[in-house]
């Protein structure tokens, strides 16, 4: 029991003195709940992860929109994906430039897992009485970091 | 020939979760992530985990390999997979869709299912042979 308990003593101490000489230490309380993950489960919104994602672009199985602006959707975007930024969604969807079905899976997206885009945009499109939607919260950075190819329009 | 078996299980035990816990360290952040998307625990555990697992992993790791040590380092792997292996099945039950996080934090390398379950059963079941059992001399 000693031994045990002086194991766990000893890992703490590691850990907090490790945290503690990083350059930007891991704060003991983070804000999960405002999370965007948080916040989408919170608004009844499916999310996907990088596995399904990575098998949708392969089989064409959703369409994948990037909220992102236009300028970082041309730098480099999932391959297929198409730009819908959210703040001019409404207006995309109105004029026809992008048409979407109603029942079509679609898969939205932003940059990074601490953005707010891929969400508001997936919101936006369930308001808009679009039913089959999902998030992938990780973002292009994840895409990236699974080793997946980026297109861009330069 | 017992005793060199689990003296050689220790070391690949000893191995394998300072090869586990090396990346979680490095990038406690990520692994912060990976914790949060079990949500299973509550806001003021998921980063105070997220720091504290990977030095248990190492630390009970490196007692395996110290015969005074190593009943207490198997004690402490076997209660980090068991509780690795109900949060997997609850994320399975509930139809998660994330990575497992446990050998490897890279983003699709390690996604949750049936073979993570199987993988830690048998883990535990090695860590309880080599660590726990009848204590016999190291070669």
């Amino acid at each position: 029991m000693f031994r045990v308990l002086a194991i766990f003593i000893l890992a703490t101490a590691c850990s907090a003195s490790v945290n503690w000489l990083r350059r930007a230490p891991l704060p003991l309380r983070g804000e999960w709940s405002k999370h965007v993950e948080q916040r989408a489960l919170q608004a009844g919104l499916q999310l996907v992860g990088i596995g399904t994602l990575q098998r949708a672009v392969a089989a064409h199985g959703a369409r994948v929109l990037d909220a992102r602006p236009p300028a970082d959707f041309r730098a480099g975007h999932i391959p297929g994906a198409q730009s819908m930024p959210f703040d001019i969604a409404a207006e995309l969807l109105t004029s026809m430039q992008i048409e979407l079905q109603r029942e079509i899976p679609i898969i939205t997206y932003c940059a990074r897992n601490d953005c707010d885009e891929g969400l508001e945009l997936a919101l936006f499109l369930r308001r808009t009485g679009y039913t089959n939607i999902t998030l992938f919260a990780g973002g292009l950075a994840e895409w990236r970091a699974a080793g997946g190819t980026v297109e861009s329009e330069r | 020939m017992k005793a060199r078996l689990q003296f050689a299980a220790r070391i690949f035990l000893a191995g394998l979760f300072i090869y586990a816990g090396l990346p979680k360290i490095l990038a406690p952040e990520a692994f912060a992530l990976v914790v949060f998307r079990f949500h299973l625990l509550p806001d003021v555990l998921i980063n105070v985990v997220a720091l504290l697992l990977p030095w248990l992993e190492i630390c009970a790791g490196l007692a395996l390999l110290l015969p005074a040590w190593r009943r207490a380092g198997a004690a402490w792997l076997a209660g980090l997979l068991g509780a690795a292996t109900a949060a997997l099945a609850l994320g399975l039950a509930r139809g998660l869709d994330i990575d497992c996080g446990c050998f490897t934090l890279q983003p699709g390398r390690s996604h949750i299912g049936l073979w993570s379950l199987l993988r830690n059963a048998l883990l535990i079941t090695l860590t309880l042979w080599a660590g726990w059992g009848k204590p016999a001399h190291a070669p």
